[in-house]
């Protein structure tokens, strides 16, 4: 174990080090520490000397670069995201084979609001799990029924500017369980939604659009 | 009040430690050892002794072939004086100031 560690602390420190003084300093006192622990110790402190060492224009960048890879990946695991769009059935909102910015976490702070374009997870037809944009319709406690093609929500129709002109709805009245969203597609003629799929929950949820691509 | 350099107790501890024999050249991990300091610690304070010429520094040619040439270090003239002198100022200190002066004993080694 500990000539295993000091192997490997050589290692790190030789490049460490590069032409540094001092960091070759640290480095050749290695095989003077005894035990893995202050070993560890030895190279950690050898570490920081050699990155003092380090022009302050190399730290900048090294610490830059790590940064913004950093941001980047957080941004991309819980603040932004970008999907791909595979289906008609959000048309004419948004295109097939179009690519939305998806928002994950600003939903969580703000809530939502009927009408707007959330990706989740539901399961198509055949029971498989799929990601799919759809509308929220219908918030916990709405009650949801349509009438003359048209959807109602407690009583009150529903104005749906962004549907494409002519386009009927029909669905069974529906009062929306705690916990749960009642989510339509656009295109409501092809969309596998919330009229012919179990209704998927808060936590089925991905993200909502900000943007379309 | 301005602060007077080179009296932090690790400082201190490092004069302490050349000026027990200072015509000798310390090895670093020796002087890590006889000062309680980690590497992190003593190099950096070295690094600005031996700017400033109060320590000097020589690579020392290894004892066996394959080993490394290893750096050691040892106070200047300048140095000692300074060393001296400061290792006094914190004596003082320490008897009037008992709660700081427990920081800057040398033999207080690490806490």
């Amino acid at each position: 174990m500990s000539a295993w560690v000091t192997r490997a602390a050589r290692v790190i420190l030789r490049r460490a080090a590069g032409k540094s003084v001092w960091g070759q300093a640290i480095l050749a006192e290695l095989d003077e520490v005894d035990g893995t622990w202050a070993t560890i110790r030895w190279t950690v402190g050898g570490l920081r000397v050699s990155w003092r060492q380090q022009p302050a224009a190399v730290r900048r960048l090294v610490v830059a670069t790590a940064g913004g890879t950093a941001a980047a990946v957080l941004a991309g695991q819980f603040l932004l995201g970008v999907r791909y769009m595979p289906s008609g059935s959000m048309e004419p909102a948004i295109h097939m084979s179009s690519r939305v910015v998806i928002d994950k976490l600003g939903f969580k702070l703000a809530g939502l609001n009927h009408g707007d374009l959330l990706v989740l997870h539901q399961s198509g037809v055949d029971g498989t799990p799929q990601t799919a944009v759809r509308r929220l319709i219908g918030l916990p406690g709405d009650r949801i029924e349509c009438r003359d093609g048209a959807v109602f929500r407690n009583g009150q129709a529903v104005a749906e500017p962004y549907l494409a002109e002519g386009t009927r709805t029909d669905c069974e009245p529906y009062v929306v369980p705690d916990k749960m969203l009642y989510v339509l597609g656009d295109n409501r003629s092809a969309a596998i939604d919330s009229r012919r799929t179990a209704l998927p929950t808060l936590d089925d949820l991905v993200g909502r659009v900000i943007m379309t691509l | 009040m301005p602060r007077i350099p080179d009296t932090s107790p690790q400082t201190l501890r490092i004069f302490a430690a050349l000026l027990g024999d200072p015509t000798s050249w310390r090895y670093g991990y020796d002087l890590s050892r006889e000062t309680g300091l980690a590497s992190g610690t003593l190099y950096p304070i070295l690094i600005r002794l031996a700017e400033r010429e109060l320590v000097e520094t020589r690579w020392e040619p290894p004892a066996q072939p394959g080993r490394p040439a290893r750096h050691t270090y040892r106070l200047t003239a300048d140095g000692a004086a300074l060393a001296t002198q400061r290792l006094a100022a914190a004596k003082p200190a320490a008897k009037s100031a008992p709660n700081r002066g427990l920081r800057a004993d040398p033999a207080g080694a690490q806490s």
